[in-house]
């Protein structure tokens, strides 16, 4: 348990110190409240109740738009994170120093919970930023319940951060080089890749059956959930959809570490799906 | 003494090649133990056994008086062939990670590895990157990572490859001392020099056998076969006379510098050695008689080529 901590810790610090680290937190942010606000700044007659209602319905629909972008970025960028990661400690033999101290599991574990934490922060800090830069920038009488739907955006783009970190460790492990991943990747990326593709059915149709059974299904709930929340999804959904989220997750891990044992002491030959499909048997 | 490492019988196969065949070998504890043997010979392999990093197919490693379990590879240090550090992390950072990861405080990591790096000269380049380093401070680093916990067991593979004589030398030294605290390193390595100067055991493999195993000094006595070189003033035939009967000449008598002259010998029994002595005594000038030690090259050589 306290290898696991000093992992975390070091992937943690290592990553916080960077100067990209700095960069992409504070820029990115700043690029989506100038999308979020360009209605609103171009409009300088006022507009009427009616207008706001609109503008209300308007905003929650780019809203959705906004946080199904951030969570599918997240996912994305720190996934691959973890993978190259893994990839760079098994190239420079840094992978056969650490586990002498500790089990590949330990290993996995830390590296997956340290950048969480990571993107946690960032993510943390944008909400942040998105929601000061709400109470400035809009005007009065539009109101939603940023602050709610910003926690539970936390809670999906981690929890969708987990359920697919955890693959992308395991490829990395069983990999030697970042092009004999690319097979690999893409496949993980599919699911990924298609909620996104969904994005501008589901905010046009946030309730077709479509939307609902996407936002249960863990490969895909963390983003199209994230494109509901703030059009209206029903409490009942949201909640089933975390708890099914946060309960796969454990099961995808278990999966990755059973590859992931074996795969960081392979050296010299690229895998095939069948070889990690035995190596998930393998005693 | 009680051997810390035990290795039984082990065997192990990779598709279409047998790495290690039944090898086995006691690594006594507090010797420094040399692992040698020619490129592909199964160094690596075995190295990797010990380390649960590959299994064996067949046969057991045993530590201390129990099989090894990962529990007893963590309290080891192991500085692999290729060497690994981030390259991206500050190496003080990096060498107070590794530290941590086997056990120590950070307080407690930090103090002895300042003191590690004062030692070896690297202070100033405490907050620098691996690649902003040269290839041999890395090895510094690697090497203090390796042995700042203190472990019983040290592994090292080619630990002198990459450095220069002098700092293969404070290495040594280092080495050395590491057995005189009490720790015992096993060591592969080509170097040969190394494995006279510095080990008390060593194990041979060659194509994944274990062929020639025991202490450095008894090998090489053993395998110079009580060969001896004598240097002398006087004639051939007198030289031969003296000898005739109680050992064999090797070769003919040559001249050598000083006007003497210098023939090898071969002494079957070793009761004999004075007999010989006494008689050429009398015949010739003795300048100087001695034992032939062949080198641990030549009987790496010899021993690889199978005319051991």
């Amino acid at each position: 348990m306290n290898r696991i901590g000093i992992i975390i810790e070091r992937e943690f610090t290592e990553r916080v110190h960077k100067k990209s680290f700095v960069i992409s937190t504070l820029l990115s942010p700043a690029l989506l409240i100038l999308a979020m606000c360009a209605p609103f700044l171009f409009n300088s007659s006022g507009p009427s109740v009616q207008d706001l209602q609109e503008i209300g319905k308007g905003a929650g629909a780019l809203l959705g738009t906004v946080f199904g972008v951030l969570s599918y970025t997240v996912i994305i960028v720190y996934g691959q994170q973890v993978m190259q990661s893994v990839i760079e400690e098994k190239q420079t033999r840094v992978l056969d120093v650490i586990l002498t101290s500790c089990s590949p599991f330990e290993l996995m574990i830390g590296k997956i919970f340290g950048l969480a934490l990571v993107a946690a922060l960032q993510v943390v800090i944008w909400l942040f930023l998105v929601i000061a830069a709400k109470t400035f920038l809009l005007p009065a009488g539009y109101d939603i319940n940023a602050g709610g739907i910003s926690l539970l955006m936390v809670f999906y783009v981690i929890g969708g951060f987990l359920f697919y970190a955890s693959m992308y460790a395991a490829i990395g492990s069983a990999v030697d080089t970042p092009q004999d991943a690319a097979q690999f990747n893409l496949v993980i990326m599919m699911p990924i890749m298609i909620s996104f593709m969904l994005l501008t059915v589901i905010v046009t149709n946030p309730d077709s059956q479509l939307a609902v059974w996407c936002s249960l299904i863990p490969f895909t709930s963390p983003i199209v959930m994230m494109i509901r929340v703030p059009v209206g999804a029903p409490i009942w959904q949201i909640v089933s959809s975390l708890v099914i989220l946060y309960g796969t997750f454990p099961v995808m891990t278990w999966l990755a570490a059973r590859i992931f044992r074996i795969g960081v002491f392979m050296h010299g030959k690229k895998p095939t799906w069948k070889d990690l499909g035995k190596w998930i048997t393998l005693n | 003494m009680d051997p810390i490492l035990k290795i039984e019988n082990v065997t192990k196969n990779y598709i279409g090649h047998r790495a290690l065949d039944n090898v086995s070998m006691e690594i006594p504890r507090g010797s420094i133990y040399g692992l040698l043997g020619p490129n592909g010979a199964g160094k690596t392999t075995l190295i990797r056994v010990i380390n649960r990093m590959t299994m064996p197919d067949c046969g057991n490693v045993w530590f201390e008086d129990h099989p090894i379990t990962t529990n007893d590879i963590y309290s080891i240090g192991y500085m692999p062939e290729e060497r690994g550090l981030y390259k991206k992390m500050k190496i003080g950072a990096q060498a107070v990670f590794f530290a941590r990861m086997h056990g120590m405080s950070k307080s407690d990591a930090t103090k002895k590895l300042r003191e590690w790096f004062d030692r070896m000269e690297l202070s100033q380049w405490w907050d620098s990157k691996v690649e902003d380093i040269s290839k041999g401070m890395a090895q510094k680093v690697q090497f203090i990572s390796t042995i700042v916990h203190e472990p019983k067991l040290l592994i090292f593979d080619e630990p002198f490859s990459g450095f220069d004589p002098i700092n293969a030398n404070i290495l040594k030294e280092e080495i050395k001392r590491l057995r005189d605290n009490g720790s015992t390193v096993i060591l592969s390595t080509h170097n040969m020099e190394s494995v006279e100067e510095i080990c008390d055991d060593i194990t041979l493999i060659n194509k994944s056998q274990n062929v020639l195993s025991g202490p450095v000094d008894e090998i090489r006595r053993k395998a110079g076969g009580n060969t001896f070189s004598v240097t002398y003033n006087g004639s051939s035939e007198d030289f031969i006379n003296a000898v005739t009967g109680i050992a064999s000449l090797i070769g003919n008598s040559k001249p050598v510098t000083g006007g003497y002259m210098q023939q090898k010998i071969h002494i079957a029994s070793d009761d004999d050695v004075r007999t010989v002595i006494g008689n050429l005594n009398t015949n010739v000038c003795l300048r100087s008689f001695q034992e032939i030690i062949p080198s641990m090259n030549d009987i790496f050589i010899r021993a690889v080529n199978g005319t051991l």
